[in-house]
């Protein structure tokens, strides 16, 4: 083979070519760097009350109130990485009735630690919308954190009779949008 | 979450595949070629392969971004590089990759020293995957749902399979008439571990609400099949991991595993002597896993009516989750399945030139004449879970020296449009060596690139082909 010597440079220098490759600076463990601050936003609580639903044998009833525990606001997840909290109201009304909703923010001892208040005018002929966010940061987290049961209370003031054929809806809905900040 | 662990594990670990062979397809001094082409114009009269040194290849590529968007050391915050590929790339992109070792290939003439069929086999391992951009997911999780009102983020982008098996193979290649070549193979695969999941679909959506502020709703059906590594996904695994694998990747390796079957098809056309057509299938098989196979389900739909859903009862918050676990539940089942091989298919055009006639006879090749050069353009498909992968390979052929040949290609695909690739094979005496590497220019810049293929190996080849 003649050629020997010379198939074997040119196929040495091929292969030594192809290893010596290069590459930029890589820098793999930035990886650990990854941060990353998801918003996420769903339902809260839905209340609907018909005007008929204040009636009952001839008597009003002005007032409801809803219970329900949410200790899982006490996750280490939201612990860690929740860096802010909206929780968004909205009320309307078509009933010719003022109402005053109240949602209380019970620890495990069964005591208030927060409260909002929402004063719905009577209908007018135009449905009434009545809104309020209660944003909780850094600063006032930890109510969110203690919370182990929200009551929701609807009140009816006094006005014009009800009866059952009384026409109208009082509505609440509410979503809470969570910021995550994720390292 | 040491379930998580193992699965990314499996999956990471052998990442990735893109099949394509442009510079061994049709480079017949080299009897690999065999493997893209059963009805390859490949002449020897024995030949066999260094154990586990006669096929080494290993490919990797990506579609939307390189390890440099991701890994660059520039001082760009990584979140920002995670956010702008995240941005650049859509569901159609994928990950792959795709290595094969022979473990043993050989090969003879059969019938007298005129006759003009020849039969190969062997056994080789392969590591086959394929991950999808679940671009969907992606957005989700950097940027949450808030401020995609409307949008439906589609679940069926989670496509991902990945696979280790061994293949073991028989080919008889045969000379029909002057012009015309045929052959064909049959394989058995023995798969060693599989994960496959392909068939998702499903959506998660949020939107303005009539009553409620917002219509919320997720509809899933997703699953994961999976063979050979329900033992290390088991929570009560407590074995040793490493002997544990070297003991079944042995196993299974040899028909041990899920098995299944497949054929290779291909020929070799001379309509003149100088102009080459060629064509093959390659990998029209399945596998059946039916042992050690656990299947993995997220299948319902769920309506989020909120995160308080039941007042005045005991119910709790994690009352609403029951509700969504119940409805969407997380089963495990022990179904059998059969996955497709990835089929390919090649073709090729060539027209050769710069005849030579014999003029010192060594005897080393039957031909009484060759051409030294050749120019033609290859066509390859394959298919994957989604759409098939299609690459066109315009190449330049040369017997360079006595036992030297070269095949240059240039190659577009998804991954680039600027593929320049070069393989030498060599023949000293007996001895075999080749080389090949596509993506040459990317080796400027190794971090860049989007593909990256190479393949070596070592043979000991008696008698042989110049075409």
């Amino acid at each position: 083979m003649k050629f020997t010597f010379f198939t074997r440079i040119i196929l040495i220098a091929t292969l030594v070519s192809c290893c010596f490759s290069c590459s930029s600076d890589l820098d793999f463990e930035q990886a650990s760097d990854l941060n990353i601050q998801p918003v996420f936003t769903t339902n809260l609580a839905y209340i609907k009350k018909n005007a008929s639903d204040f009636i009952s044998n001839g008597s009003e009833t002005p007032i409801f109130t809803y219970t329900s525990n949410v200790d899982f606001l006490n996750t280490s997840f939201v612990e860690e990485d929740l860096v802010k909290t909206e929780l968004y109201f909205r009320i309307k009304n078509t009933i010719d009735r003022a109402y005053a909703f109240n949602i209380f923010f019970l620890d495990d001892t069964g005591q208030a630690i927060h409260s909002i208040t929402m004063n719905v005018p009577a209908y007018n002929g135009t449905e009434v919308l009545s809104e309020k966010t209660e944003t909780f940061t850094a600063a006032n987290v930890d109510i969110l954190k203690k919370t182990t049961s929200m009551v929701f209370t609807v009140r009816m003031f006094a006005g014009p009779p009800i009866t059952a054929s009384t026409p109208g809806r009082v509505e609440l809905s509410s979503s809470i949008t969570a910021y995550f900040d994720v390292q | 979450m040491r379930k998580i662990i193992v699965l990314l594990n499996f999956f990471l670990s052998v990442y990735c595949f893109s099949q394509n062979k442009e510079i061994l397809y049709n480079f017949t001094p080299q009897p690999q070629s065999l493997l893209t082409n059963p009805g390859a114009d490949v002449k020897y009269k024995w030949f066999f392969g260094v154990p586990l040194l006669s096929g080494i290849s290993a490919n990797f590529g990506s579609t939307g971004f390189d390890a440099y968007s991701l890994f660059a050391n520039n001082g760009v915050d990584f979140s920002t590089k995670v956010k702008n590929v995240a941005a650049s790339t859509n569901s159609k992109d994928y990950i792959t990759a795709n290595q094969q070792l022979e473990i043993f290939t050989a090969g003879f003439r059969v019938g007298g020293s005129e006759s003009k069929s020849y039969v190969s086999f062997g056994m080789y391992q392969e590591l086959d995957s394929f991950i999808y951009i679940p671009s969907d997911m992606i957005t989700l999780a950097l940027y949450g749902n808030k401020d995609y009102m409307g949008k439906s983020f589609d679940l069926g982008h989670l496509s991902v399979k990945a696979e280790l098996l061994s293949v073991f193979h028989v080919g008889f290649n045969k000379q029909v008439n002057e012009k015309l070549i045929l052959g064909a193979r049959g394989k058995i695969y023995s798969s060693i571990f599989n994960g496959t999941s392909t068939h998702n679909s499903g959506y998660f959506v949020t939107s303005q609400g009539e009553n409620q502020i917002y219509d919320q709703s997720i509809y899933s059906n997703l699953e994961l099949n999976t063979s050979g590594v329900a033992k290390y996904l088991d929570e009560n695994y407590d074995g040793d991991a490493a002997s544990d694998l070297r003991e079944d990747v042995t196993k299974r390796a040899f028909l041990g595993g899920n098995l299944g079957v497949g054929v290779d098809l291909g020929l070799t056309y001379y309509p003149k002597r100088n102009i080459q057509v060629t064509a093959s299938l390659i990998d029209i098989g399945f596998i059946k896993h039916s042992n050690d196979v656990e299947n993995f389900t997220l299948k319902g739909d769920y309506k989020f009516r909120g995160v308080i859903t039941d007042f005045n009862s005991s119910g709790t918050l994690g009352d609403a989750y029951e509700d969504f676990q119940k409805a969407i539940p997380l089963d495990t089942l022990y179904h059998k399945y059969t996955t497709w091989r990835p089929v390919k298919f090649y073709s090729s055009y060539q027209y050769s030139f710069e005849e030579e006639r014999q003029t010192e006879c060594n005897c080393a090749t039957d031909e009484d004449s060759w051409y030294r050069s050749a120019v033609g353009a290859q066509l390859f498909i394959m298919s994957t879970p989604k759409e098939p992968m299609m690459a066109l390979t315009g190449y330049y052929r040369r017997r360079i020296l006595q036992g030297l040949q070269m095949k240059a290609t240039y190659t577009i695909d998804s991954y680039s449009s600027s593929n320049i690739g070069l393989g030498l094979t060599t023949k000293i005496g007996v001895f075999n060596f080749y080389a090949m590497a596509d993506n040459l220019l990317a080796y400027k810049d190794i971090s860049k690139a989007n593909a990256l293929t190479f393949q070596i190996g070592f043979n000991i080849i008696s008698g042989g082909s110049n075409k």
